[in-house]
C-alpha cells in the first residue's frame, strides 16, 4: 500500500518535443521532468509560448507531425512508457485512461455531429456496450456536469450550446470513462469569468468524487492554481523552472520568475499600489533561445554566470525544486 | 427554414423580371445594335422616301437582312417606349396586336424561332436530353474521380504522388476544356498520328437509330461511348481540377481542425477520425457545388459543342447567333438565368441539409 | 546572326530591367502619391520571401512578366518594317514610328512610308521585304525591269497610234490622248525608278536595318514560292508555318500573346478596382446597402456572360476596348467583391479600426490606411487565376468568332483555323494550343505559388 502511494501515476522524464519551423528547430519542450501522484491536482503554469500545452499534448502523443516530434525522454503511466506503445495500444489509453479537455470549446467539438453522437461514440468505443446503454450513460454524464434536460439535449448540435455548456459537454465526454488522469489544457480561458469559476468547481468536484483520479491543470492563471492545485510546476522557455507544493510556492517563491509572476498579482496585504509590477521584457523567441538561463534577460537578479551556463533543476528544500544559480551553494 | 426557401423561390420571378428587362433594354439600347439601326430605318422611312437607301446601307453593316429587321421590329415592338415594349414582349400588355409569329414569353412559348418557325420553348427543350446526358455523366464522373483523388492527395500531402497529380491537375486547370477536346480530337480522331480511334464529332453516328431499331444494342452502346469520351473530358476538365483541389484543401483544413484532435484524444481509430469526422465536414463545400454545376453545364457548352459538333443547347445558341435568331437567343438567355437562380437555391438547400450549423432566417 | 542574338539579349535584358526595377519603382511611387504607405510590413516581407522560395512559381512569374514587358516593344522586334532604312538621301525609321504611334497617346504619327521615295514604283507603302531582298541581290530587279520595259513599249505603241487632238475634236478624244500620254510618263518614270534603284543598290547607296524577325502579322509570306499554308520549316525561315491565307503564324502568335495578356491584365485590373470599391462599400457600411447590393450581385452573376457578350458582339462587332469593357461590366468585378466584403467586414469589427473610428479618423483614411492594406490578400491571390480566366474568355470569344475584329492577331482565331484544318494541317492547332497552354500553365503556377505564400496549408497528421 505504501509503495503504491509512493509510485506516481504519471512520471515524465526529460521530455523533449521539437518543432521544425521554416528550416529551424524550435525546442518547444526541452527536457521537462515532473510527476503526478494519485489523487492529485497538479498545476502547470506559464506564459503563452512557454511550452505547457505542448507538454500536455505530448503526454497523449497528440503532437502534429510534421512539424512536431517527440524526440526524447520518457512518459511512464502506471509503469508503462507511453512513448514505447504502438498507435493501437496508445489509442486504448486515450480517452479511457487519460483524457483531455481543450482550451477552445467552440471548435473542439465536431460541428456536424450531435453532442449525443459524440458522447456515445466515445463510450461505446472503450466499453463496448450497446447503443441504448451508451445513450443512458451519456445522458447521465450530461446531467452530472449540470446540463438540464440532458436526454433531450443529446440531440443538439454543438452550435446550439453556449460556450460554457460546450465545455461542460467536453468535460462530460472526458470523464465519461472515469479516466485515471484528466488533462485540462486551459479549460476556462475562452469562457466568461462567471462561468470560469463554475467550470473549475465542477472539474475539481468531479475529480474528488472519482476515486484515484488525478488531474493535470494547465493554466496561466495563478489564482486558479492557488485555488485548485496541490503541487505546481512553473514553466518558462520550454523548461520547468520551479516545482513546489502550492502553499510554499505562494509564500516563498524560489525562482525569480515565480516571484515576478506573484508580484504581478493583486494582493490584499500589500495595500494600495498605483500599478501592479510587471516583468520587464518579453518571452524570448522559441527559435532563438539564450544560451544560458532562459529567463536571464528579464531577471532582476541576473549575474554573469546566468548568461554562460544554464542552471540545473535541483531540490532546494524537500519537495521543492528550482532551476536557478541563486540557489546553487557553490555558485553564490 | 421552409419559409426562407419559399421566400427565395418567390424572389425568382422577380429576379427573372429584372434580368429579362435588363436584357431587353440592352437589346434596345446597344449603340449601333440592330434595334437602333432598325429604329433609324423606321424614322427614315417615315420622314422621307429616299431614306430607305441609307437605312439599307446601314443594314448591310450590321449584317441583317431587311426581312430579319422587320421581324425584329415586330418582336421588340420598337414603336413603343421601352417599358411598354418590354411588357408586350412579356405578353402582359393588353392592347398588343398579336399575330402568329409571336406571343409574349409569359404565355408559354417564348415566341417563335425565325429559322424553324417553331415555338422557342420546344426548340430549346428538344436539346435538353443531350445537355443533360453530358452534364449528368460528367458530374457523376467527376465525383467518382475527384473525391477519392482529393482525399488521397490530402493524406499524402507533399509526397511524390501528390506532386505528380498536382502537376496534372494544374495542367488540366490551365487548358480550356474545348482546347483539350480539340487536342484529343487531333491525336485520337484523325489519321495524323495513326491513332484514329474516336469519331471526329457528333452525338451519335448517323445510322444509330436504325441500328437501335434493328436491335444491334451492343454496337449502339459502343458507338455512344466512343462519341461520348472526348466531349465529356472537354465538358468536365475545368471542374475536375477545381473539385480535386477543393476536396484536397477542404480535407487538409479539416484534418488540422481542433475537433479532429479531440477525436484522436478520445482514442478513436485513425480511419474513423479521417473518414467519418474530417470527411463529413470537408464534403460540405463539395455538396454545395452541386447547385452551381447546373448553371455551369449550360455556360460552358458553346465551345465544346461547337468543337465536337454536338447538337445540344450550346450549339443551338451558337447557330442562333450566326443566324441572328433573336427569339431563340432571348429564350436561351432567360433559360440560362433561370437555371442559375434555381441552382443557387438548390445549393442553399443542400447546404442546409448537410451542415447543421446553417439556419436560414 | 550574332547581331540578332545580341539584339534579342538586349531586348530581353531591357525587359528584365523594366520588370524587376523600373515597374516596381513606378508602382511604389504612384502608390505614395495616392497616399498609401508603400512600405512592406514584416508579414508582407515574409510572404514575398516565401513566394520567392517557391521556385516554379517565382520563375514562371519572372518569365511571364519579362516576356510581357518585352512584348510591349514587339514592333521593334518582330515587324516587317525595318528599324532603319536609307535610300540615297532619304532615311526613315518605320518600326520606331509604328511603336510610337501605338504607345504615345493623342499622337498623329504617320506610320506610312511611301514607295516612291525608296526606289519602288507606286504610291502604296514600301515593300520592305522586297527592298531587303534587292539590297542583297540587285539582280532580283532585272525581271521587274524587263517587265517595266515591256509595259512601257506597249503604252508607247498605243500612244503613238493617236495623233494629237485638234480643237474641234470631241472631249472624249482629248481625254483619251491625255490619259495615254500620262500612262507613258508613268511607265517611263517607273522604269527610271527601277533602273535607278538597281544602280543605287549596286553602288551601295541604300541600306536597311531589319528587325529581328522581319514579318508582321499583317504581311503575307510571299517569299516562300509555294502556295500557303506552309508547314513549319526552319530552313525556309517559317519556324511555325503559315496560315492558309499565307500569314506568318509566329508573328500572329507573338502579337496574340501581347493582346491576350494585355487584355486579361486590363480586365482584371479595372474589374478588381471596381470590385474593391463595391465590396469595400458593402463591407464597411453594411446594412441595407449591403443587402441590396448583395442581391444585385447575385442576380448580375447569374447572367451567362459569355453568351451575353456574344449576343452583343453579334449586333456590333466589338473592338479591344469594347470587349474589355463588356467583360469588366459583366463579370470581372463580381468574384472579388464577395471576398473584399468579407475582409472589410472582418477588419472593421477589429479593435484597431473601432479605436480609429472612436478617435474620429475619417472614413476615407480608415479605409485607405487601415482596412485596405489588410484586405488585399484575396486580390493578390485571385489575380493570377482571374488572368487565366480572362485569357480563356478572350480565346473562347475569338474561337467562336465573336471576339476581336477580324484581322487582329488572336490565339482564339488561330485555334479556330486549326479546327478547320484539323485533318490535314495538325501544326496549325498544335502551335497556338501549345502557346496558350504554356502561358496559362505558367500563370496558374504563379497563382498557386502566391496562394501557397499567402496562405500556406499547414499539413500535419495526428495518429
Amino acid at each position: 500500500m505504501d509503495k503504491e502511494l509512493q509510485r506516481p501515476l504519471l512520471e515524465v522524464r526529460n521530455l523533449r518535443t521539437y518543432f521544425q519551423v521554416e528550416g529551424q528547430t524550435a525546442k518547444a519542450v526541452d527536457g521537462v521532468s515532473f510527476e503526478i501522484r494519485e489523487n492529485e491536482v497538479f498545476g502547470l503554469v506559464g506564459e503563452s509560448g512557454s511550452g505547457k500545452s505542448v507538454t500536455s499534448l505530448s503526454i497523449l502523443r497528440l503532437i502534429p507531425n510534421p512539424p512536431g516530434d517527440i524526440v526524447g525522454g520518457s512518459i511512464h503511466f502506471r509503469g508503462t512508457n507511453l512513448l514505447d506503445l504502438s498507435w493501437d495500444e496508445m489509442r486504448k489509453i486515450r480517452g479511457n485512461r487519460i483524457s483531455m479537455i481543450f482550451q477552445e470549446p467552440m471548435t473542439a467539438l465536431n460541428p456536424v455531429f450531435t453532442i449525443g453522437f459524440q458522447l456515445v461514440e466515445t463510450i461505446r468505443l472503450h466499453t463496448g456496450c450497446d447503443k441504448t446503454e451508451a445513450r443512458v450513460k451519456a445522458a447521465e454524464m450530461l446531467s452530472l456536469v449540470g446540463i438540464p434536460d440532458a436526454t433531450k439535449r443529446l440531440e443538439d448540435y454543438p452550435h446550439q450550446f453556449s460556450g460554457g455548456m460546450r465545455q461542460r459537454a467536453m468535460i462530460a465526454m472526458a470523464l465519461s470513462l472515469q479516466p485515471n488522469l484528466l488533462i485540462a489544457d486551459e479549460p476556462t480561458t475562452a469562457l466568461d469569468v462567471t462561468i470560469q469559476a463554475q467550470i473549475l468547481d465542477l472539474m475539481v468536484g468531479l475529480q474528488k468524487e472519482t476515486d484515484g483520479a488525478s488531474m493535470l491543470l494547465i493554466t496561466h492563471d495563478l489564482a486558479v492554481v492557488a485555488e485548485t492545485c496541490q503541487r505546481v510546476a512553473v514553466m518558462y522557455g520550454g523548461k520547468i523552472q520551479e516545482i513546489s507544493p502550492v502553499i510554499p510556492l505562494f509564500e516563498d517563491p524560489l525562482h525569480p520568475y515565480t516571484k515576478g509572476l506573484l508580484m504581478s498579482l493583486p494582493h490584499p496585504d500589500r495595500g494600495k499600489v498605483n500599478r501592479l509590477p510587471t516583468i520587464p521584457g518579453i518571452v524570448p523567441s522559441i527559435l532563438n533561445m539564450p544560451k544560458g538561463c532562459k529567463f536571464a534577460e528579464r531577471c532582476p537578479d541576473r549575474f554573469e554566470r546566468c548568461d554562460l551556463e544554464e542552471p540545473e533543476l535541483r531540490e532546494i528544500q524537500p519537495g521543492r525544486f528550482c532551476r536557478c544559480h541563486l540557489h546553487d551553494e557553490e555558485g553564490v | 427554414m421552409v419559409s426562407y426557401f419559399l421566400r427565395r423561390l418567390l424572389l425568382v420571378p422577380l429576379t427573372f423580371i429584372i434580368i429579362t428587362f435588363m436584357v431587353y433594354a440592352v437589346f434596345r439600347l446597344t449603340p449601333g445594335g440592330p434595334i437602333e439601326r432598325a429604329e433609324m430605318m423606321l424614322q427614315q422611312a417615315q420622314s422621307s422616301e429616299g431614306g430607305g437607301g441609307v437605312a439599307a446601307g446601314l443594314g448591310e453593316q450590321s449584317g441583317l437582312t431587311k426581312e430579319q429587321k422587320e421581324k425584329l421590329l415586330k418582336h421588340f415592338h420598337l414603336d413603343r417606349s421601352i417599358p411598354i415594349g418590354y411588357l408586350i414582349w412579356l405578353g402582359l400588355w393588353p392592347d398588343a396586336q398579336k399575330d402568329d409569329s409571336f406571343s409574349g414569353i409569359l404565355e408559354g412559348d417564348f415566341g417563335k424561332s425565325y429559322r424553324y418557325n417553331d415555338p422557342v420553348i420546344s426548340t430549346i427543350t428538344s436539346k435538353f436530353p443531350v445537355s443533360i446526358y453530358f452534364g449528368l455523366i460528367g458530374y457523376l464522373a467527376s465525383w467518382v474521380v475527384c473525391i477519392p483523388l482529393g482525399i488521397f492527395k490530402a493524406l499524402k500531402h507533399r509526397s511524390m504522388f501528390d506532386t505528380v497529380t498536382s502537376f496534372i491537375v494544374f495542367l488540366g486547370y490551365s487548358i480550356p476544356g474545348f482546347v483539350a477536346a480539340l487536342l484529343l480530337l487531333l491525336f485520337f480522331a484523325t489519321d495524323n498520328f495513326g491513332m484514329n480511334w474516336f469519331p471526329l464529332g457528333d452525338f451519335r453516328s448517323e445510322n444509330w437509330d436504325k441500328m437501335w431499331a434493328a436491335g444491334n444494342i451492343w454496337w449502339c452502346i459502343k458507338d455512344q461511348v466512343a462519341h461520348t469520351i472526348i466531349p465529356l473530358i472537354g465538358y468536365m476538365l475545368a471542374s475536375f481540377a477545381a473539385m480535386t483541389i477543393l476536396m484536397k484543401n477542404s480535407l487538409l483544413d479539416n484534418l488540422g481542425a481542433d475537433y479532429v484532435r479531440t477525436a484522436f484524444a478520445k482514442g478513436l481509430p485513425e480511419r474513423r477520425v479521417i473518414f467519418l469526422h474530417a470527411l463529413r465536414n470537408s464534403l460540405i463545400p463539395i455538396c454545395v457545388g452541386i447547385g452551381n454545376a447546373i448553371g455551369l453545364i449550360f455556360a460552358g457548352s458553346f465551345l465544346i459543342e461547337k468543337t465536337c459538333n454536338i447538337d445540344g443547347m450550346g450549339l443551338l445558341g451558337y447557330t442562333s447567333l450566326l443566324e441572328r435568331d433573336y427569339p431563340i437567343l432571348l429564350g436561351l438567355l432567360a433559360f440560362g438565368v433561370m437555371l442559375r437562380l434555381v441552382g443557387n437555391i438548390l445549393s442553399d438547400i443542400i447546404l442546409a441539409l448537410v451542415d447543421p450549423r446553417v439556419r436560414f432566417q | 546572326m550574332l547581331g540578332k542574338i545580341l539584339y534579342l539579349v538586349i531586348v530581353l535584358g531591357l525587359g528584365t530591367f523594366l520588370t524587376r526595377k523600373a515597374i516596381p519603382w513606378i508602382l511604389v511611387t504612384l502608390g505614395r502619391l495616392l497616399g498609401f504607405r508603400m512600405k512592406a510590413t514584416p508579414i508582407t516581407k515574409k510572404r514575398l520571401l516565401r513566394f520567392k522560395s517557391i521556385k516554379r512559381g517565382y520563375w514562371s512569374f519572372l518569365g511571364i512578366s519579362i516576356l510581357f514587358v518585352s512584348s510591349l516593344f514587339l514592333e521593334l522586334i518582330v515587324n516587317e518594317k525595318p528599324l532603319y532604312i536609307r535610300y540615297k538621301e532619304q532615311t526613315a525609321y518605320p518600326a520606331l514610328r509604328d511603336w510610337l504611334s501605338l504607345w504615345v497617346p493623342f499622337n498623329s504619327i504617320s506610320t506610312f512610308t511611301p514607295k516612291n521615295k525608296f526606289g519602288q514604283a507606286g504610291k502604296s507603302g514600301v515593300d520592305f521585304p522586297f527592298f531587303a531582298a534587292c539590297l542583297k541581290d540587285p539582280s532580283l530587279l532585272l525581271p521587274k525591269i524587263e517587265e517595266a520595259k515591256k509595259k512601257l513599249e506597249r503604252v508607247e505603241k498605243r500612244f503613238k497610234r493617236l495623233s494629237p487632238p485638234k480643237e474641234s475634236d470631241s472631249q472624249f478624244k482629248k481625254d483619251r490622248f491625255k490619259l495615254r500620254k500620262k500612262a507613258v510618263l508613268v511607265k517611263k518614270r517607273q522604269l527610271e525608278t527601277l533602273l535607278e534603284a538597281k544602280q543605287s543598290f549596286e553602288k551601295g547607296e541604300a541600306s536597311i536595318l531589319q528587325t529581328l524577325y522581319p514579318w508582321s502579322p499583317t504581311s503575307f509570306r510571299t517569299d516562300l514560292h509555294k502556295n500557303p499554308p506552309n508547314a513549319p520549316s526552319l530552313k525556309m525561315g517559317v519556324p511555325l508555318g503559315t496560315t492558309p491565307g499565307g500569314r506568318d503564324i509566329l508573328t500572329l502568335l507573338l502579337y496574340g500573346f501581347r493582346i491576350s495578356l494585355g487584355f486579361a491584365i486590363v480586365v482584371a485590373g479595372i474589374g478588381y478596382l471596381i470590385g474593391i470599391i463595391v465590396g469595400g462599400l458593402q463591407g464597411y457600411y453594411g446594412g441595407w446597402v449591403d443587402i441590396l447590393s448583395q442581391r444585385f450581385v447575385e442576380i448580375w452573376g447569374s447572367i451567362p456572360f459569355l453568351f451575353m457578350i456574344m449576343i452583343i458582339a453579334s449586333m456590333m462587332p466589338p473592338t479591344f476596348m469594347i470587349l474589355a469593357l463588356l467583360l469588366i461590366i459583366l463579370r470581372s468585378w463580381l468574384g472579388i467583391t464577395f471576398y473584399i466584403r468579407g475582409e472589410f467586414y472582418r477588419e472593421k469589427s477589429k479593435d484597431y479600426v473601432q479605436a480609429a473610428i472612436a478617435s474620429g479618423v475619417s472614413d476615407w483614411s480608415i479605409i485607405t490606411k487601415h482596412i485596405l492594406p489588410n484586405s488585399l490578400v484575396p486580390v493578390v491571390t485571385f489575380a493570377p487565376f482571374g488572368i487565366v480566366a480572362f485569357i480563356s474568355s478572350l480565346v473562347s470569344l475569338d474561337y467562336l468568332g465573336f471576339g476581336l475584329p477580324p484581322g487582329t492577331p488572336s490565339w482564339g482565331g488561330l485555334i479556330r483555323l486549326g479546327l478547320e484544318n484539323l485533318k490535314f494541317h495538325p501544326y496549325m492547332i498544335i502551335v497556338p494550343v501549345t502557346a496558350l497552354c504554356a502561358t496559362l500553365f505558367a500563370v496558374v503556377m504563379v497563382g498557386e505559388a502566391v496562394r501557397e505564400a499567402f496562405d500556406p496549408k499547414v499539413f500535419s497528421r495526428l495518429r
